[in-house]
């Protein structure tokens, strides 16, 4: 196969918008091809193109954007996504393929994967491209608290999904974009699907201030009084993985690599150890206050300030 | 109707260690359970069992140890149970477990439903399902929350999307991924375990696969490799600070009122 070393980007859409995720690999590939001269350019599928979206699209800056319009798009087919993203894909032969790690698209980027015989690497922490075009996809490794970097020798494209507010993206340079719109139309026609969205719950926006509490948490009794403590700090609470399996918290208030990743402002954890699925979700976490009773716990070493304590001596002099 | 589960045996809590120089995980036998997500899998398998009058073979790619799940979901009532196992399996990633469970599923005959675990508690991609049922030509719906219905014919699945969720009818062959959330898993009894132990698994090994030769399969089989492994920086960015409750709790509170508006 013939490949070049552009990155393509699947720009999805939530509602009317572009999906923030999209927006960030977008200039994440720009980022990757920037350095070697490649070009980075979107696949879009939409029910609904109109001058507004054109507009969205055109700020990202890609150099190019192929939109696949058809009222079937309204819904997410896993199986008409693919193929119309695997038309796109056959056609330009890039050599690398970026997908945002929604619901989606981490349905879409394994089934593409599947019909190029590629990889995929999940939920990456980092991405760098070499000059030859060889995407390093960095991600935590399975088990044991070590990073893992993986590449797709052969096989094309390479196909990396990352989630939002993960990556760190430099400002690029705006490209003026070139769109084409492929004449394509969906066959698989096989499921019937009805789409209801509901309202957003709260922990999809972007809290500034957060309070994270972890595996040290000895009773679900105790959580009550962390959220006084929070309500008392203008704080959200959230968690890490290990109360969410223990049935104590709720999954969406997961921060981590498979729950969420956040930007905020402050962030203070209590009882947390910080392993490498935690620390991947607050790498972009402004400042980060973190108090654990082992000063060799990996988020002590992250936090600019590490506080030595146990979190129950602290919480009755904490709350008033 | 022929339901397949394919199920994973896991390490409960941190009991695996990379093998740095081939990038693969070496899981210690000791402490390992069933991938929780498979539990409800198989649950779900056998309640489309009920509801279709099918038959439900569990599968696992996975060492000899892996048993020891397929004796589980044997308890807790599927009919079949094979374990997909030899050396030429090993160090595989999602596209090559993927093959080879689709040719595992090809030996024993092929089955109308297949039924996973949305995720793994070790490898967390979630991609498998997706995978396996683009290499088996069926539809794949994951993130499936609950199964509206089911019959011989078809299937009506809830499935969660960004922002709300999807009713997906189809008909069958289909590969289907359950969330922790779909269903109600039957806890296996005393009787139903003793039972169990008596019934014979399957093993299937390279020589039983349609297409015998170890390169389609393993780390040989698989399209990425890991590059290299490496322990994060262990360099602190600030030096711990130690103190009675009452320095420290001092000190959180300077932090903590800095931003908040009176």
């Amino acid at each position: 196969m013939n490949t070049s070393n552009d990155v393509a980007v699947f720009l999805q859409l939530q509602g009317e918008h572009l999906h923030p995720i999209s927006r960030e690999l977008a200039m994440a590939a720009q980022s990757l091809v920037q350095a070697h001269g490649f070009r980075a350019y979107g696949i879009c599928l939409t029910a609904a193109w109109n001058d507004r979206l054109r507009q969205e699209l055109q700020e990202v800056g890609l150099h190019g954007i192929a939109v696949y319009q058809h009222p079937d798009f309204r819904s997410f087919d896993a199986q008409q996504y693919r193929q119309a993203v695997q038309h796109a894909l056959q056609k330009r032969l890039p050599g690398t393929f970026l997908v945002g790690a929604t619901l989606e698209g981490r349905a879409l980027a394994p089934l593409v994967a599947a019909h190029f015989q590629t990889g995929v690497t999940a939920d990456c922490t980092q991405l760098s491209l070499s000059p030859e075009g060889e995407l390093t996809q960095t991600r935590p490794a399975f088990g044991g608290n070590v990073m893992a970097q993986i590449v797709t020798p052969q096989a094309r494209p390479q196909i990396a999904t990352v989630r939002y507010g993960v990556l760190q993206v430099p400002p690029v340079n705006q490209n003026q974009t070139e769109f084409e719109f492929p004449d394509f139309a969906p066959t698989y026609r096989a499921l019937q699907i009805k789409t209801r969205l509901t309202a957003q719950d709260g922990a999809q926006d972007d809290p500034r201030r957060v309070l994270a509490i972890g595996g040290a948490l000895r009773a679900q009794e105790d959580i009550a009084s962390i959220q006084t403590l929070c309500a008392q700090y203008d704080m959200v609470l959230r968690c890490s993985r290990s109360l969410v399996e223990r049935g104590w918290m709720s999954q969406n208030l997961q921060i981590g690599l498979s729950g969420h990743s956040i930007q905020p402002d402050l962030l203070l954890t209590m009882g947390i150890s910080g392993s490498v699925q935690f620390l991947a979700g607050v790498q972009q976490a402004k400042r980060i206050v973190a108090v654990n009773t082992d000063a060799q716990a990996p988020i002590m070493r992250v936090a600019q300030l590490p506080l030595i304590a146990d979190l129950y001596a602290l919480l009755p002099l904490l709350l008033k | 109707m022929k339901i397949a589960v394919c199920i994973k045996q896991v390490p409960a809590g941190q009991q695996t260690i990379m093998d740095p120089e081939k990038g693969v995980l070496v899981r210690i036998a000791a402490e390992s359970m069933l991938n929780p997500y498979d539990g409800y899998a198989i649950e779900a398998a056998l309640q489309i069992a009920a509801r279709t009058g099918g038959e439900v073979t569990a599968i696992s790619m996975g060492p000899a140890s892996a048993q020891a799940v397929l004796r589980e979901a044997l308890a807790m009532g599927v009919q079949q149970a094979a374990l997909l196992c030899d050396s030429a399996f090993a160090g595989a990633d999602v596209y090559a477990t993927a093959f080879t469970l689709a040719a595992g599923m090809q030996t024993l005959g092929g089955f109308d439903a297949v039924v996973c675990g949305q995720q793994t508690t070790d490898g967390d991609t979630a991609q498998v399902p997706y995978s396996l049922a683009a290499q088996l030509d069926v539809p794949a719906i994951g993130w499936v929350t609950e199964i509206a219905s089911a019959d011989a014919m078809g299937f009506a699945l809830r499935q969660e999307i960004t922002g709300g969720e999807q009713m997906v009818s189809g008909t069958w062959p289909a590969v289907i991924a359950v969330s922790r959330d779909c269903c109600q898993m039957r806890m296996p009894t005393l009787m139903s375990r003793l039972q169990a132990q008596q019934k014979a698994i399957q093993t299937l090994s390279l020589s039983d696969m349609p297409l015998p030769q170890g390169k389609y399969y393993g780390l040989s089989g698989s399209p990425t490799r890991v590059k290299k492994i490496f322990a994060p920086d262990t360099r602190y960015l600030a030096q711990p600070v130690a103190g009675t409750p009452a320095e420290i709790a001092r000190l959180m509170q300077l932090e903590l009122q800095q931003e908040v508006a009176p």
